[in-house]
């Protein structure tokens, strides 16, 4: 049964294989190059003191570097698609399914040993092509903020979503008997439960800590949208922000106060100054800053407006000692999901299929 | 001896569509049974319920004693070539021997080998590439080596020219005295069944409307010609299946338990292929249009 399986899908495998060694040699390649131009540019930035022209530098010639990385986030799902949908609704579309349900191998054997082989397989894929692609955009992610940023291209939650996308598309295969149908059933369906678990079900993994702040912006480097961060963890994940004022009503969130933004900065064309629009209590021209004028003078000001009305943060939080933690329970939930998926294409294709 | 294959009110429905209804039967082994019937009249349904890729509406089936394709060993003890013979086209001839002898414990490695060469399939052709007749070669082969007690054949040689046709019986036949297997094999065409078979199921509308040896059909079923006359005359123990009047005479096809004697009807034997014609239009008569019984 594992031959059959395995000579039955032996050309994904290969095509597989080969992809992934066309791209860990394209990687090969060009890391060292990343490594070089980081080690050339921004590593020594603080000896010459122009980090920032540096940074630029670095920024401008890695632009492509994000696609790699969309790589890892395409790959689960296209794993789905060509392996997992078509391995039970393919059987069943052409017929052989009366063939290979016929020898001597039980129903349930025969599903159990493919879909085992092949999620298997999508895992070491996945978790490979992650591994490269760690290694490759090290040099970048040093430069990052905060390593949740790339939470879903790094660590292991690449290999759970590659388990789960296989699992999938056989269940819908299943299903939907259909291979054309199951492929884009299991790209809709996996692409839903990837945006509901990273926009819903993150954050509230791990109940996140939260931290009271006086709210000190915006200012015009740092955009109304944001907030300094949490003190002594620069690298953390903030789930969200909740801005208070004094009598603890919500008046924002997120760095913004107020739907429209409270506090908007506004600049006439050609002005150099501009305008602190919404409250209205402050004194309401700035000089405005330009890339040459000094900033403070306006930060100091607009500090000072802000202060006036006596707002507070609460910042919601995760630290960065809980991203493995969070890659371990995120990796736990479609592991999970992909068992009990898998455990109802068993039933269905033992009960179902009749 | 247990029978090969046993029924009891087995029916199936696909959603409002009975495929086969209250299906009795008991076939006992050592037999080649043709299931014959019009396209579409549960042959099929029969068959594959026998060989666990369907399960019944109602009612149970039963083969070799067991329900179909409970485990392993019961999957093991039947051989089963699908309607179409399905193979896996990109698989070479080769390839689909491999997979019997890694899927089945009682492959017959040497049976298979011989099978192939004998029909002259080329073990690297792949199977996508094979003619009908060579595929239903193939697929026959899968099930042989597999060394099965029964062999279930759905329309196996439905697609095939009269060439391949007769060469596939002839195999399957040569298999049958080799083996001492028990054959169930359907087909919409009775010279097909008639060729091969001894013991004969016909079903029609889903029901199965005549069953038993064919020799004891043959001697049992009469056709009378005589007279113009009404049927309902005739003594108890016979029953019209069929009746065909022109305005002298009737002809009538009765199934007696005893002899026929009436010095009014000339009796004529009849054949195989004009009995089985008489009960699938006599249940075209009745009406029964896969209602539920």
């Amino acid at each position: 049964m594992i031959w059959l399986a395995l000579r039955q899908q032996r050309n994904q495998l290969l095509t597989a294989m080969a992809l992934l060694v066309i791209v860990g040699v394209v990687l090969l390649v060009t890391g060292p190059n990343t490594l070089h131009l980081y080690d050339s540019t921004v590593a020594g930035c603080a000896s010459h003191g122009d980090c920032p022209s540096a940074l630029t530098n670095f920024k401008a010639k890695t632009k492509w570097a994000v696609v790699p990385e969309d790589l890892v986030m395409v790959v689960p799902a296209l794993l789905g698609i060509f392996w997992g949908a078509p391995l039970v609704a393919r059987e069943l579309e052409t017929g052989t399914f009366r063939l290979a349900w016929t020898q001597s191998v039980t129903r349930s054997r025969w599903l159990w040993v493919r879909l085992a082989i092949m999620t298997l397989a999508a895992m070491v894929v996945a978790g490979a092509l992650t591994f490269m692609v760690a290694w490759w955009s090290s040099p970048i992610d040093r430069l990052r903020q905060t390593p949740f940023g790339y939470f879903d291209r790094h660590g292991v939650v690449p290999v759970a979503f590659a388990a789960f996308a296989v699992v999938l598309g056989a269940a819908l295969g299943a299903v939907l008997r259909r291979t054309l149908p199951a492929m884009a059933a299991t790209l809709a369906v996996f692409v839903a439960a990837r945006l509901f678990v990273s926009s819903w079900l993150r954050p509230r993994l791990w109940p996140p800590i939260h931290l009271t702040t006086t709210f000190v912006g915006p200012t015009p480097s740092a955009p109304p949208t944001s907030i300094a961060g949490v003190p002594g963890e620069r690298s953390a994940w903030i789930v969200s922000t909740t801005i208070y004022d004094r009598s603890d009503h919500v008046v924002g969130h997120n760095g913004g106060i107020g739907s429209n933004g409270l506090f908007e900065f506004r600049q006439a064309n050609g002005s150099r100054a501009a305008d602190f629009v919404g409250m209205g209590r402050c004194p309401n021209r700035f000089p405005v800053p330009t890339r040459t004028a000094n900033a403070s003078p306006f930060n100091h000001a607009a500090r000072e407006c802000v202060g006036s009305f006596h707002l507070h943060a609460v910042i919601a939080y995760q630290p960065a000692s809980r991203y493995w933690p969070l890659q371990g329970l995120e990796s736990a939930v479609f592991v999970v999901a992909a068992l009990l998926v898998a455990g109802f294409t068993w039933w269905w294709v033992r009960r179902r299929l009749l | 001896m247990t029978a090969v294959l046993e029924a009891h009110g087995l029916s199936k429905r696909y959603r409002r569509r009975w495929a086969l209804s209250d299906c009795t039967l008991s076939i006992p082994g050592g037999h080649v049974v043709g299931v014959v019937g019009p396209n579409g009249a549960g042959k099929s349904t029969l068959l594959n319920l026998s060989a666990g890729l369907l399960s019944p509406t109602t009612g149970s089936v039963s083969v070799l004693g067991a329900a179909p394709a409970t485990d392993a060993a019961q999957l093991g003890r039947v051989g089963f070539v699908a309607q179409d013979t399905p193979l896996y086209g990109s698989l070479s001839v080769a390839d689909h021997l491999q997979m019997g002898s890694r899927t089945n414990p009682r492959w017959d490695a040497v049976l298979a080998t011989r099978r192939v060469r004998d029909v002259e399939l080329d073990p690297r052709q792949r199977a996508g590439k094979l003619s009908g007749g060579q595929r239903a070669q193939l697929a026959l082969t899968l099930a042989i080596a597999k060394r099965p007690e029964v062999l279930l054949l759905d329309e196996p040689v439905a697609s095939l020219d009269p060439l391949a046709r007769r060469e596939f019986l002839q195999v399957l036949m040569a298999t049958v005295s080799e083996q001492g297997t028990s054959v169930v094999l359907s087909s919409h065409l009775v010279s097909d069944i008639e060729r091969v078979c001894d013991y004969l199921v016909v079903i029609v509308s889903s029901r199965v409307a005549l069953i038993g040896e064919v020799d004891d059909l043959l001697s049992t079923h009469h056709r009378l010609v005589g007279p113009r006359a009404d049927h309902d005359q005739l003594p108890g123990n016979q029953f019209v299946v069929e009746a065909s009047h022109t305005d002298r005479q009737s002809t009538l096809i009765v199934r007696s338990d005893g002899p026929v004697v009436d010095p009014r009807w000339t009796i004529e034997q009849v054949g195989l292929e004009d009995l089985v014609l008489a009960y699938m239009g006599q249940s075209r008569d009745s009406g029964a249009e896969g209602g539920r019984p």
